[in-house]
């Protein structure tokens, strides 16, 4: 290393002209003829090693390529092989040389960018997942749906607009996962409440009553009770210190309906075929209990199928 | 700057710096300057030429790390180095 004045300079050529080179193998026994002609043009060698009998391997200097095939052309060294090019810069002299390549992975980065900020879906969840109807049309109204951006989407103040905006939330939590719009919804208490109420509460099959559960009114029949169609069940009403005051009815009452069904068949071994008719007449209801007959009746079969099934109201 | 502390040596001392000089460092690595061209070189021996005779460095698995100019290092396990 020199220092001094232009000493400075210098060194700093010397590091970057150390990062690319080309690598030769020489095939032959008077390399030293070469090296010495090419070090008077200027041109230097780098790692001259003897690999072989007969073969040497050296690296000059990228940017002297050219120099050195003028000179190699000059003397007649045709035995003279290049291996490789190397070096720090060498993965910049490859993209560069294919420059295809380069263009190509600059596209594809650049789509990977923008097609991110793309939404494809927006998703739902939480208990509030019912209001997603009101929430959707909300948010097609400010702009944000499919294929919007999510850089023009400031999901924070969204949320406070949605708590806002939308009756029945009580709060919600909005994110970004890949290109999926997530939306978490929870609703206020007076939602949470809201289920249908009825007067009172009338049976509509006839059967026996296997429970009654009450959770506002007045029952009036109890589990083991023969009911009819049309009998009432539970009262809309609640006595309180001896005064009958009206209420709506929350309830739930499950009877066991037991009915019978006929099939005529040519065969005499369709029994499963009659049940499962008979299931599909119960409504697809819960099946309790199946009984199946068979009895002849001239040339054919009579399947009575005896079904008990649960009914809940 | 350099040549005048050359001059200043060479009037005083009558020692001439310029010309052939050899740094050599530990056995691993020898860096020479005022070299001419390669003689001979093997794994084992490289000769350089001089302006005056010939330089020999010895020794085992021995690589010209860079030549060009008037100077040149040789690395590898360097035994002896002498000058004919």
């Amino acid at each position: 290393m020199r220092w001094g004045r232009g000493g400075l300079r210098k060194n700093k050529d010397f590091f970057k002209n150390l990062s690319l080179f080309t690598e030769y193998v020489y095939d032959g026994r008077n390399i030293d003829p070469l090296i010495n002609y090419c070090k008077k043009k200027g041109v230097a060698f780098f790692n001259v090693r003897r690999t072989g009998e007969k073969t040497v391997r050296f690296s000059v200097k990228y940017r002297d390529n050219k120099k050195f095939f003028a000179i190699t052309k000059e003397l007649c060294y045709n035995n003279i092989t290049k291996v490789k090019d190397k070096g720090v810069f060498y993965p910049v002299l490859y993209l560069f040389r294919n420059f295809g390549l380069l263009i190509g992975v600059f596209f594809f980065v650049l789509i990977a960018i923008i097609s991110n900020d793309f939404i494809y879906s927006v998703e739902y969840s939480g208990s509030g997942e019912g209001l997603k109807t009101e929430v959707s049309e909300y948010l097609s109204s400010v702009g944000v749906k499919k294929f919007s951006r999510f850089s023009s989407v400031n999901l924070e103040k969204l949320e406070d607009d949605l708590v806002a905006n939308i009756d029945g939330v009580s709060f919600v939590g909005i994110r970004k996962e890949g290109n999926v719009l997530k939306i978490r919804l929870e609703p206020s208490n007076s939602q949470r409440d809201l289920v249908e109420r009825r007067a009172e509460l009338i049976s509509d099959v006839d059967g026996v009553i296997e429970s009654v559960k009450v959770y506002s009114g007045t029952a009036l029949l109890s589990a083991g009770d023969t009911v009819k169609k049309g009998d009432l069940i539970v009262g809309g009403y609640a006595v309180i210190k001896e005064v009958s005051v009206p209420v709506d009815v929350l309830a739930t009452v499950s009877i066991i309906v037991t009915e019978e069904f006929t099939f005529y068949s040519p065969n005499d071994d369709d029994e499963d075929r009659a049940e499962v008719l008979a299931g599909e007449r119960a409504g697809g209801a819960e099946i309790v209990a199946l009984y199946t007959e068979k009895r002849v009746s001239g040339e054919e079969y009579v399947y009575t199928v005896k079904i008990s099934f649960r009914h809940v109201i | 700057m350099r040549s005048m502390f050359s001059e200043e040596v060479k009037n005083s001392l009558g020692l001439d710096l310029s010309g052939f000089k050899a740094t050599i460092f530990g056995d691993s690595a020898i860096y020479l300057s005022g070299v001419g061209g390669i003689k001979d070189f093997s794994k084992a021996e490289v000769v350089f030429y001089l302006k005056k005779g010939t330089i020999s460095i010895k020794g085992e698995e021995l690589e010209i790390k860079k030549i060009c100019a008037g100077d040149a290092v040789v690395c590898g396990k360097i035994k002896t180095f002498s000058r004919t």
